[in-house]
């Protein structure tokens, strides 16, 4: 086998490699590869919508008797909460309009399926199955019924992965919903928990606290719920707390999940 | 009228979907670290078989995709990949494939090593059981050489030397 055959692959690989590394911009490449491995994902959601079928069929007349009465019963509850919520926020806007200052984005949600999850303790992503032509773009925030899931990475014509929050690339600027104070959330790789960073040993944290987006920096909204304070350990020679945070939505049991996509963009700040 | 370059095509594409499908299907969390590296198998046992037209630059090629597939920075796959399928051609008819489980597992220790260091020159931590893998797919060669050898005859007449009696 000639040379050039294992030293051109290897300098091509190694040159894309470090390309990447620098931050170098491959899209013309990475939307090939992406439309080359689309009919992987393609072929894989289909068991997985006869599955979902299936496990309709198998549940019987009964039980969804049951369930739907259950749904109905949740949705009279979340129509009430929706009233009030709709008068309080028609207070705030009158409010906000009163103090001169801008709206605040009316946000809408776009619901996907999740076709791969990864829980790798290296790499804990998940690709589902909305892409760019549903709008889904990059540094989009997503979230599930219990809170904070993540954030877009990379979007194809009709998939896209996102990074959790739980991967160690990940961070949020989070607050408590006690005592309003701010700290960033990072993933924890494997563990399937955040910690929080540099927070000073005097800092108010309590263990058992909810702590939700503090929407600083823009890119997630406020008041998002991230995760539920689960230890605190002072270390005498450490200055700061080492503090755990178990994240409110179930990672492990991810099947559907929600994009966040404002309507407006906000004129000033609250 | 086996020999045709189409044939070969047909059963590489086919191939790497099948196994690229074995390797992002959902796995118990538990399970994930034993799940073989199906991809890998099928690059070297193609770089046997349907050399020269399959040559590290088509598994350099391969090797891009999986990582686009599995959403890791580019070219990681593709130098791991280029290396077995250099490495495993050079096997190429000399020892029959049920023999060959010692020279995968050493080829695949050195994929995942690579592979390893790559990670940690792109900022990531080396998980506990990452070689699991490498062992359970170092197993399954000889069944997974079998199974190829058997899909692959219905395209092209595979090369790789099936005993003793074909050296």
């Amino acid at each position: 086998m000639p040379a050039w055959q294992l030293i051109a692959p290897i300098l091509l690989a190694g040159a894309i490699f470090i390309a990447q590394q620098q931050g170098m911009s491959l899209g013309v490449l990475h939307r090939g590869l992406q439309f080359l491995h689309s009919p992987v994902y393609w072929v894989w959601q289909g068991p997985g919508a006869l599955m979902e079928k299936a496990a309709l069929l198998w549940q019987g007349k009964q039980s969804v008797l049951l369930e739907n009465s259950r749904l109905r019963q949740d949705n009279l509850n979340l129509q009430a909460k929706i009233q009030v919520l709709r008068f309080l926020e028609l207070e705030n806007q009158g409010l906000r309009t009163l103090l001169n200052v801008g709206e605040d984005p009316q946000t809408h949600f776009v619901a996907a399926r999740v076709l791969r999850l990864d829980l790798d303790p290296f790499r804990q992503q998940v690709l589902v199955n909305k892409g760019k032509k549903e709008g889904i773009s990059v540094g989009q925030p997503v979230v599930d019924a219990g809170g904070l899931v993540g954030v877009v990475l990379e979007v194809a014509e009709n998939t896209s992965r996102m990074l959790l929050l739980t991967d160690p690339h990940f961070a949020v600027s989070v607050q408590s919903l006690k005592s309003g104070e701010r700290a960033i959330a990072t993933g924890n790789g494997g563990g399937g928990e955040l910690r929080l960073n540099y927070v000073p040993r005097t800092a108010p944290f309590v263990e058992g606290e909810t702590l939700v987006t503090s929407g600083l920096g823009g890119r997630f909204p406020a008041g998002v719920p991230v995760g539920v304070i689960t230890s605190i350990q002072h270390d005498i020679n450490a200055r700061f707390a080492l503090i755990s945070v178990r994240p409110t939505a179930e990672l492990q049991k991810l099947r559907h999940v929600l994009f966040l996509q404002e309507k407006s963009t906000p004129q000033g700040e609250g | 009228m086996r020999e045709k370059r189409w044939h070969k095509i047909v059963f590489l594409i086919l191939g790497c979907y099948s196994f690229a499908l074995c390797t992002v299907c959902p796995l118990p969390f538990e399970l994930q670290s034993y799940r073989p590296l199906w991809v890998w198998l099928f690059v070297m046992y193609c770089a046997q078989t349907l050399s020269p037209f399959f040559n590290p630059c088509v598994a350099c090629g391969i090797g891009l995709w999986m990582d686009s597939l599995l959403g890791v920075p580019l070219g990681q796959h593709a130098l791991v990949l280029t290396t077995l399928a250099y490495w495993a051609a050079l096997w190429q008819k000399n020892v029959p494939w049920y023999w060959q489980w010692g020279r995968v597992a050493v080829a695949l220790g050195f994929g995942q090593g690579l592979l390893v260091g790559l990670h940690s020159l792109s900022g990531y931590s080396m998980p506990e059981k990452y070689w699991l893998g490498v062992m359970v797919s170092s197993a399954l060669w000889p069944l997974f050489a079998w199974f190829c050898h058997r899909a692959g005859s219905f395209f092209f007449q595979p090369k790789i030397a099936m005993s003793y009696r074909n050296k």
